[in-house]
């Protein structure tokens, strides 16, 4: 988007909080120069029971030259693409996917370790509930990975070898010679029993130590979407670790794949030659 | 008031012999009449099928439009509804489908269908129950089950159940595989079926009582029930076609539609339930009518509610099992009809001769639900709208009923009408071909009679036989303006002007 442009009007529609992702995107949009407008289903019609159509519908009327939307069901997303004509970027649908979280992982390796092909990387974590694992799945195996994925039995998604990757529930197996560990959010509410017995026994077993950290490859990087439970699914001395911690690059690279995402989708509206 | 007689001719039987049939006073007086009583109405079913009037087992909603689309004269209503657990709200749920379509309402097993305390079946009987049903959800308690087992049982009364395991499925809306895991949708194992229908088995096993499983939908559970009729215990179970039809690859894309309860299985289990209906262990073909809304479906895939509307098209769907080889005509008529009936103790039998003896005169409730037969395979295709969900899945299917008659009689319309294969709902059934016939036995015949000389078809399937062109209207007919009227403005900007769409500046 170069300046001098006129202005675009960017939608964050976020039925789900989100802080991060959120202001990622709204810099993102800012810095490019569009009109950023937020909409948190707190505040929103859909609380007085608005259908999730015709909330989209009305996003539609209002003109808007991409919507940003994140929602706590898979597919919605998709259903309110369908309904809208200006370019829909995925933000989060439910455990679906989490694409432009991909892409910024998909950089940041490459920035880190000089491509993103070859590499033997382990999604380690809470796969079943999670929308960044299946997407980085998606993503990382299209680009000539081998991807493991590592997680207790409780929370590994049924057939998920048929996704091309290779199931661990042994942390240490799972890490043993990877290029790139990537950990993964537990919720809170998962660890109350219904899925783990506790914090501390998931720390125990799947928590990424510094000991099991070393049975990665030398020069292994370590990732985290974040937020981060410290002392449950990653210890402080790995995520805080001066080269080989990514984590704030991540956020960096966020803002940049999603400016990017979104100056390729307006390129059309704004009639970038090339792009009709 | 008296039935007029009715000759149905040039009928096919189940059995594959051509026949005439004399109907009076709403029962079957005669195969292949000598004497034709005065008065009597002829209906030339021009060697359609003369088969049963479709009961099905397991409804959800009395939409008689759609019942009498599908050649459905009887239909056990599920007791969700309501729910159905007094012998009221039971009685005014039977006189429902009145005049021209029985309504059998299934009791509630508890009250409220909550699972846990018994409902009053014996009352509910008497109202006009032919069953007792659990609902959408399987009864949880197991001490609670055993009781309502043997009451219904000592009542001589089937019990209906639905199978899934509630632990297994809390929350979830697929099927464990690869399909739920690439959406992201919360699946559970296809097992919860198989464990439910253990659980029962062994409650049947103990009891002695008769136990209906609405719906079996995986090899697993199919085995149970296999093993079980083995030992001989009173099991049946049912399908709907859209389990013998559709693998969970049809939920690809978030499809609400294909949101059912159970959920579609995987592919593997489809094919085992194909088997099933081939070997004989399914024993009811059902329609788990469920009509949905947009209200319902036009929303996130988990939010959906299941269900799906299938009356229009069982008895299309069942023909194309007879047209794929897994079940012969007179089988499908079985697992439509005479099963059901069967299981609801009612006097429905198919008018087979050679198969299955000479029709009984006490034999009420036929439908013709005809096709014709030629070169060897089942005639023109007709499509159907597969649902009342959103997205038009369109599937082509082989004919359908076109005419019941109160319980009842009815002929395939070979009717080259496209509209005509579509299913009509909200009344629109005067649309349909050939005649039908309200209750009382008053006759409709259609506007339209049926042609008697064959017509080569189009499509190159041999002939078929069409209704007589429409008489040329007496009004002047309106010309349609061609091309743009003068002084017409095109309306149509180009993107190049467009203020805001246009060229950057």
């Amino acid at each position: 988007m170069t300046t001098g442009s006129p202005s675009l009007t960017i939608i964050n529609a976020f039925f789900e909080n989100s802080t991060r992702t959120l202001l990622s995107f709204e810099i993102a949009g800012k810095r490019l120069g569009a009109d950023v407008v937020n909409m948190h289903a707190a505040q929103s019609s859909v609380k007085k029971g608005e259908t999730l159509i015709d909330t989209a519908m009305t996003l539609n009327a209002m003109r808007a030259d991409a919507i940003v939307i994140r929602h706590h069901s898979s597919g919605a997303v998709g259903l309110i693409a369908d309904k809208v004509d200006c370019p829909v970027l995925n933000a989060g649908d439910g455990r679906h996917e989490h694409p432009t979280q991909a892409l910024l992982d998909a950089l940041t390796i490459r920035r880190r370790l000089g491509k993103v092909e070859g590499l033997t990387i382990a999604i380690c974590g809470d796969v079943l509930h999670s929308r960044v694992a299946r997407s980085n799945i998606l993503a990382l195996t299209l680009l000539g990975n081998e991807v493991r994925v590592v997680a207790p039995p409780t929370l590994t998604p049924p057939a998920i070898e048929r996704m091309h990757v290779t199931s661990f529930t042994d942390m240490d197996e799972g890490l043993k010679d990877a290029d790139v560990v990537m950990m993964l959010r537990l919720q809170n509410e998962r660890m109350d029993g219904a899925y783990l017995p506790s914090a501390r026994e998931y720390h125990a077993l799947y928590g990424l130590t510094p000991q099991r950290f070393e049975r990665a490859k030398p020069g292994a990087i370590v990732m985290h979407p974040g937020p981060m439970n410290r002392g449950v699914e990653i210890d402080s001395s790995v995520a805080d670790h001066p080269t080989r911690s990514t984590i704030t690059e991540q956020v960096e690279m966020g803002v940049a794949v999603r400016m990017a995402c979104l100056d390729i989708l307006t390129r059309r509206k704004r009639g970038v030659p090339g792009w009709n | 008031m008296e039935l007029s007689p009715l000759l149905i001719a040039n009928a096919r039987l189940l059995g594959g012999e051509t026949a005439s049939l004399l109907v009076a006073g709403g029962r079957i007086a005669a195969l292949n009449p000598q004497q034709i009583p005065d008065g009597a109405e002829t209906v030339d079913a021009h060697g359609q099928w003369l088969a049963p009037g479709i009961v099905d087992l397991g409804v959800f909603a009395t939409d008689k439009p759609a019942f009498h689309f599908g050649g459905i004269t009887r239909a056990a209503l599920m007791p969700d509804g309501g729910p159905l657990d007094n012998p009221g709200l039971v009685e005014r749920a039977a006189k429902g489908g009145k005049p021209d379509l029985w309504v059998h309402p299934l009791a509630a097993a508890t009250k409220g269908l909550a699972g846990r305390e018994l409902a009053e079946i014996g009352l509910m009987k008497q109202a006009g129950a032919r069953a007792v049903a659990t609902g959408r959800s399987r009864i949880a308690d197991a001490g609670v089950m055993r009781r309502v087992l043997a009451y219904a049982a000592s009542l001589g009364l089937v019990t209906i159940v639905h199978a899934e395991d509630e632990g297994l499925t809390a929350g979830a809306v697929a099927t464990d595989g690869e399909m739920a895991t690439r959406l992201g949708l919360a699946s559970a194992p296809a097992i919860a079926e198989a464990m439910a229908i253990a659980r029962d088995l062994a409650l049947v096993e103990e009891s002695g009582a008769a136990i209906h499983f609405r719906q079996v939908t995986t090899a697993r559970g199919l085995d149970l029930i296999r093993a079980a009729k083995a030992r001989g215990l009173p099991v049946t179970c049912g399908i709907t076609p859209a389990h013998l039809f559709l693998s969970d690859n049809a939920i690809g894309d978030f499809r609400t539609f294909a949101r059912l309860s159970p959920p579609l299985r995987g592919e593997d289990d489809r094919k085992a339930c194909l088997a099933a209906v081939a070997d004989g262990t399914i024993d009811v073909l059902a329609s788990g009518h469920d009509p949905r809304g947009p209200e319902d479906k036009r929303l996130p895939f988990a939010e959906a509610l299941p269900g799906m509307a299938g009356a229009e098209t069982l008895l299309a769907m069942g023909l194309q099992l007879v047209r794929d080889g897994h079940v012969s005509a007179a089988r499908l008529f079985d697992l439509l009809a005479a099963t059901p009936a069967r299981l609801l103790g009612l006097p429905a039998r198919p008018p087979r001769r050679g198969a299955g003896g000479r029709p009984h005169p006490d034999r009420r409730g036929h439908a013709l639900a005809g096709r014709r037969q030629e070169n060897g395979r089942l005639g023109r295709k007709h499509t159907l709208r597969r649902h009342a969900g959103p997205g038009p899945r369109h599937r082509n299917v082989e004919g359908r009923a076109a005419d019941s008659v109160s319980g009842g009689f009815g002929v395939e319309s070979g009717c080259s009408d496209k509209r005509h294969a579509l299913p009509f709902r909200g009344g629109q059934r005067d649309l349909a071909a050939c005649c039908l016939v309200a209750a009382g036995g008053v006759h409709r015949p259609c506007a339209r009679p049926m042609d008697p000389t064959p017509t080569p078809s189009p499509e190159g399937e041999g002939l078929y036989f069409r209704h007589r062109p429409k008489p040329a209207s007496p009004l002047p007919q309106k010309k349609k303006p061609v091309g743009t009227p003068a002084g017409f403005k095109k309306n149509r900007m180009a993107l190049s002007d467009h203020p805001v769409l246009g060229s950057p500046p």
